[in-house]
């Protein structure tokens, strides 16, 4: 059981190289149980990286994970899974010849055998969560970019983790299911989260400052591997790096919220 | 050791031409990342044009020319043929299964299942440990080395073999600083095509011609090709060089039944012990 | 309740019962030779089913079907050597397949895509190789008479026809159920399966597994009716009679290899009559069309053919 205050997740020294380039260089940073955080950066900086770390689809090259007071870096994907790490890719990942309650149900099946839940009902409940509740009979490659996002966060969460990795959740994705992603996101997160979905704590990554400097309870900025900075939002906003980063990031502001259409 | 001698060289002799055909192989797998299991067929197919050339056009030089282009053209009409499914490894797997198993079929109804054979075009041979070894062998050998050496010259240092590679290695940018992929990809079908047929061709009077000899060497090909490594076309002329030395060997001592059991399962086992050798594909399949 | 985006229990129950019946009396209606045509096309369409389960269902295209159908005969036959019953060597002979799945299956599921496809070729044409060498064992080429008390396709289509719908109910039931689901999921989408927490290793080595004690019962049957059992049964082009029957037929459907195996045994018959040889012509031609312009087979145009009629109802 764990406790808000206890510490959810202690990275040490991770680091990440492809045959001599450094994709991730001694990234330390650890998450309270009951806590947001929100991971940003440029492109290429390694945001993904450490994500995919953290939820064991690739390989440490060096560093240690420490999840609930379990050693995970060298767990495969499916096992860091099971111990409570749910893991929402950059881009959407559904299943596309199964339809959308297939999808939430074949996540959340693994949830119902690792005895974590014994609602039957959870499937309906999480598509009324995301809002899909009337779409659950199409199949899900027929479904817009959005509406894949938003299943993809059914699914991320059927699997009642401890802990969310969520990769840029609402990139591309229509001002109208981003607010629900975000909404959702921010409710699940709160120390008294609705549903008891026992959610402990959420890290992602993100572009948008909006959403960056709103909800989170830390940010890191990531630049060129290297965690250059960790801090509450406002010591994070002050940082010169950051500030460099944000004024160039303004030019493309203006972009935002055309993003949105099929992918 | 006469025998010895003989398994060697018959054993290298064989090996440039199975370097031929894999090296075929992998100008359309290692490069393009399309599998053409018609591979095989098509070097039946240069086979039996050769048969066709001996017996109905009293010449098998000619074949030497009417084998790979002929060929090449039927390899760029299944490159055409398959364009819709080129991009999904299992359909094109199963489409280029279908051709193999047309070409096969209609082989056998068109020439029957009899084994063809093809005269040696020429009789001379050389004194061996008190024996005559065939000159044509050496012949065979030396043009498998020839092509091979040109095909190096076009893959590595020609623009061509740049465009095919980086083709291969990221088709959406090669298309977009205007690397015609598609034309590429039917360039590359045409190419394989010929340096099957061209072996075909080649192998003809060393070996008696059935319709099933397609399938069979395709299955060593590719183990040849994926032992080598994908696109490494270097790298698997010399296996299939130890490969054909190895089975030609293993044949003298046990029979050549056993001598294939032994090379597949060894083949095989190299294969299974090291998964890595199978391809980058997955390290970019999960995306960046 | 599921929600399936076709067929519904009730539905497909009616349906099976009316079919069901159908088989049932059609020996009546048939003659001697045609009776043996559709023994055979049963027998088959086990087979079939246990390439679909894999590649269907789990997305694995594999070569290597061959061998447990030839291990599933050879198990018979020895069985009936020993002594055994009927019920007790086809039980025998899809543990014995089922366990030489769970071995192929353990040692090649690290290996992805199409360099799978062709591990399982190669496998499949290395016992062919071993059957064919060990004439001991096996007979070779020539094979061994299998001492079946009641020989004959024929005669023995109502424990066929027992069989394979024991076969399909039992793939139906495990297609629906929450194994079948995680197949399904990782045919569509491996890496989400994998992140979802589902081990696909393990996984696949149980569909393996499964897949070869199916073959095993058809190879088993095979031998058994035939009276006759060769290393031929080990054949690649048995393979690839799967892969072909399977994918004309409809992919990731039970009944759809039954289909493509019914329908390409008549065809056979049929074009041997007419030209000779000419039944791979049309059958590579046929899977050429099938990959390029219909994938999913005759079971999905007929599929798609029904929902046109009733105006397509979806969900």
């Amino acid at each position: 059981m764990i406790r808000v205050g206890e510490t959810l997740l202690e990275v040490r020294g991770l680091s990440k190289r492809y045959d001599g380039f450094r994709a991730l260089e001694e990234v330390d940073l650890s998450l309270q149980a009951g806590h947001v955080k929100g991971i940003m950066g440029p492109n290429g900086a390694g945001k993904s990286t450490l994500l995919r770390l953290l939820a064991g689809e690739i390989e440490v090259t060096s560093g240690s994970v420490v999840f609930a007071g379990r050693a995970v870096t060298e767990l495969s994907v499916d096992r860091t899974s099971n111990l409570g790490i749910s893991y929402m890719p950059q881009r959407p990942s559904v299943f596309p010849a199964l339809t959308v309650e297939e999808n939430v149900r074949g996540a959340a099946q693994t949830s119902l055998i690792l005895n974590r839940t014994d609602d039957e009902s959870s499937v309906k409940t999480l598509l009324d969560l995301v809002g899909l509740g009337e779409r659950a009979g199409v199949r899900a490659v027929e479904l817009p970019f959005g509406e894949k996002r938003l299943l993809d966060l059914a699914m991320a969460l059927a699997t009642r983790p401890r802990l969310l990795l969520a990769d840029e959740p609402t990139a591309g994705v229509d001002r109208g299911s981003a607010e629900t992603i975000l909404g959702l996101l921010r409710d699940l997160s709160l120390p008294d989260s609705r549903g008891d979905f026992g959610l402990k704590g959420l890290i992602f990554t993100e572009h948008d400052r909006e959403i960056l400097f709103d909800f989170p309870d830390e940010i890191g900025f990531l630049h060129a591997g290297e965690l250059i900075v960790e801090d509450v939002p406002e010591q994070v906003k002050s940082h010169e790096l950051v500030r460099n980063y944000l004024a160039n990031q303004r030019v493309f502001e203006d972009f935002k919220g055309d993003v949105g259409k099929d992918a | 050791m006469s025998k010895l001698a003989f398994g060697l060289l018959n054993g290298v002799v064989w090996g440039t031409v199975l370097a031929l055909l894999s090296s075929g192989l992998n100008v359309v797998f290692g490069l393009m990342g399309t599998v053409n299991v018609a591979h095989g067929s098509l070097y039946m197919f240069g086979a039996y044009l050769a048969w066709i050339c001996f017996s109905f056009l009293d010449s098998f030089w000619l074949s030497l020319i009417v084998s790979p282009l002929a060929v090449g053209l039927v390899g760029v009409s299944i490159g055409f043929l398959l364009k819709p499914v080129r991009k999904d490894p299992i359909l094109t797997v199963l489409g280029t299964f279908g051709i193999t198993i047309l070409l096969q079929g209609s082989t056998l109804v068109l020439w029957g299942g009899t084994p063809r054979r093809v005269p040696l075009p020429f009789d001379s041979t050389f004194s061996l440990f008190g024996t005559g070894y065939s000159f044509y062998r050496i012949f065979v050998a030396l043009v498998s080395g020839l092509v091979l050496y040109c095909l190096w010259f076009l893959v590595e240092r020609t623009k061509f073999g740049l465009r095919l590679r980086a083709s291969r290695e990221d088709p959406e940018l090669s298309s977009a600083i205007g690397i015609p992929v598609f034309n590429l990809f039917l360039l590359g079908f045409a190419l394989g095509g010929a340096l099957a047929g061209l072996s075909g061709a080649l192998i003809a009077p060393l070996v008696s011609l059935t319709p099933e000899m397609g399938l069979r060497i395709f299955a060593i090909v590719f183990l040849i090709v994926i032992i080598g490594g994908l696109g490494k076309i270097w790298r698997s002329v010399v296996v299939a060089i130890y490969f054909a030395v190895f089975r030609g060997l293993a044949s003298i001592f046990l029979d050549s039944t056993k001598g294939l059991i032994l090379t597949f399962s060894l083949a095989l086992l190299v294969v299974l012990v090291n998964p890595s050798i199978l391809g980058r594909s997955s390290a970019n399949a999960n995306g960046s | 309740m599921q929600m399936e985006a076709s067929w519904n229990l009730g539905k497909l129950l009616t349906v099976f019962v009316v079919v069901l019946t159908v088989f049932g009396v059609l020996p009546l209606f048939l003659g001697r030779f045609q009776v043996v045509l559709v023994t055979e096309a049963l027998i088959l369409g086990v087979y079939a089913l246990s390439f679909d389960l894999i590649f269907g269902y789990a997305g694995m295209l594999s070569f290597g079907q061959s061998i447990f159908f030839g291990v599933g005969a050879y198990t018979i036959l020895y069985s009936f050597k020993g002594g055994l019953g009927l019920a007790v060597s086809l039980l025998l002979a899809v543990f014995v397949a089922g366990f030489f799945g769970l071995l192929v299956g353990g040692a090649i599921v690290r290996i992805k895509g199409a360099k799978f496809f062709l591990v399982t070729l190669v496998g499949s044409i290395l016992f062919y190789l071993l059957a064919l060498d060990n004439r001991w064992l096996t007979g070779g080429s020539d094979g061994m008479v299998v001492p079946t008390v009641f020989p004959g396709l024929a005669e023995n289509y109502y424990l066929v026809l027992g069989v394979s719908v024991t076969a399909i109910l039992f793939a139906l039931i495990l297609v629906r159920s929450p194994l079948g689901l995680v197949l399904k999921m990782i045919r569509d989408n491996e890496r989400r399966a994998g992140l979802l927490g589902y081990s696909l290793k393990k996984y696949k080595v149980i569909t393996f597994t499964i897949g070869g004690g199916i073959a095993g019962l058809a190879g088993g049957l095979y031998a058994y009716t035939s009276g006759f059992v060769s290393a031929g049964f080990f054949h690649w082009t048995r393979s690839a009679d799967a892969v072909v029957w399977t994918i004309l037929g409809g992919a990731g459907t039970v009944v759809g290899p039954f289909l493509g195996a019914a329908l390409l045994t008549v065809v056979s018959d049929i074009l041997s009559a007419v030209v000779g040889n000419i039944y791979p012509v049309v059958v590579g031609a046929l899977l050429v069309l099938a990959v390029v312009v219909f994938p999913r087979g005759v079971f999905g145009l007929l599929e798609g053919t029904i929902r046109n009629w009733k105006g397509d109802s979806g969900g």
